[in-house]
């Protein structure tokens, strides 16, 4: 039997199978697109620019910091091991930094979506830590 | 010149295809006893990222299906020489007839799985997620410690998002157990903890395509909770063995 393998010319020609649904449809570019999804190759010299993107480099790293600080706290809460006084302490640490993420987040004008890296590899080892 | 490997094929006293690679470089191939590498010249360290030149090495390697069982390279598979090439070829012999063997008259099918699944669907026992916090009757009550509450909320919010996972994979991995079962060999990979769409592979035989593309349609309208993105058929790229940082001391790119 043949099929038809004979050079595609764009991916739309490879679809098998999609939904009829647009809004599903937008949903899997969506997942698509933020698969892609990553920091500017280079920090732009324009003056206006590069302060925002330096910002952004920069909190984008933090705030990776600040998710996995916030990980492993809730998983010592989950062991069982603290305190209450040392589960409320570690609480409020987690509140402040938070907050002041928010505020430089503000400050900068940058969106959540906006500080999520391409970690490659490194991927794995923050899914890990999610688990 | 540097060689861009495009795939290692069987019988490599056929003709090639009048296809041409990158650059509009004519097709070569080296050969190793009855396995080859199909190449063309190319200029350069690098193999530009664009999307026609995707689609160029997509082209290469279908154009070659028609007539040979074909191990596909990653797309830009680039080795210093065609020495380097055949050097390849002979360090990777035995796994290059293996996964020929594997491949021979099959093809890959990709799917894309999205849940639909609502929002509150998956929560089951997100309720009991923190009886290691002290004790409270609500997740941000005026009488707890605001540290504690913080904590108490961010505690429910993962539990949550476990669940939900959990439900998500459970659904998928259901209709990747039915499909799998039509494939010769299948792979889905469901590691990506927040994964907005979950990926799978199937090798399906080329006489099993058509119906194979129909129980994906089937499944499809049955499904009210998945969606699914089918494409292909694809060279089996997910299913070889044979990578070339494995074959090759450093000179691949």
């Amino acid at each position: 039997m043949s099929i038809p393998i004979d050079g595609p010319q764009s991916g739309a020609a490879k679809v098998l199978h999609a939904p009829e649904d647009q809004a599903i449809l937008d949903r899997f570019a969506g997942a698509l697109g933020e698969t892609r999804r990553e920091l500017p190759q280079r920090i732009a010299t324009d003056s206006d620019k590069v302060e925002r993107d330096l910002a952004r480099l920069v909190l984008s790293v933090i705030e990776l910091l600040r998710q996995l600080l916030e990980k492993q706290a809730t998983r010592r809460v989950e062991s069982g091991v603290l305190s209450a006084e040392e589960i409320e302490r570690l609480g409020l640490t987690l509140m402040k930094l938070e907050a002041r993420m928010d505020e430089l987040k503000t400050a900068f004008g940058l969106q959540d979506q906006e500080l999520r890296l391409d970690l490659g590899p490194l991927r794995d080892l923050v899914n890990e830590l999610q688990c | 010149m540097m060689s861009y490997v495009y795939a290692v094929t069987d019988r490599p006293d056929e003709p090639l295809p009048q296809q041409l690679g990158f650059g509009d470089e004519a097709l070569a191939q080296v050969v190793f006893r009855d396995i080859g590498a199909v190449v063309s010249a190319h200029g350069g360290p690098h193999v530009p990222g664009a999307v026609d030149e995707v689609w160029r090495h997509e082209q290469v390697v279908e154009s070659l299906m028609s007539a040979h069982a074909v191990v596909p390279m990653r797309f830009g598979t680039l080795l210093a020489s065609c020495d380097e090439v055949e050097s390849m070829l002979r360090r990777g012999y035995p796994h290059f007839v293996d996964d020929i063997a594997r491949v021979r008259d099959h093809v890959e099918i990709g799917i894309r799985f999205l849940t639909l699944l609502k929002p509150d669907a998956a929560l089951s026992t997100s309720a009991s997620a923190h009886s290691h916090l002290p004790a409270s009757d609500g997740i941000a009550q005026p009488a707890m410690a605001p540290g504690t509450a913080f904590l108490r909320t961010k505690l429910l919010r993962e539990h949550e998002r476990r669940d939900r996972r959990h439900a998500e994979l459970e659904l998928v991995r259901k209709t990747y157990r039915v499909l799998a079962k039509h494939a010769a060999a299948s792979k889905l990979d469901d590691d990506s903890v927040d994964a907005p769409t979950l990926s799978a592979a199937f090798l399906v035989h080329r006489g099993g395509f058509a119906s194979f593309r129909q129980l994906v349609a089937r499944l499809a309208d049955v499904d009210r909770d998945l969606a699914f993105l089918c494409t292909g058929p694809w060279p089996a790229y997910s299913f070889v063995s044979t990578h070339l940082s494995k074959l090759t001391q450093g000179t691949g790119s």
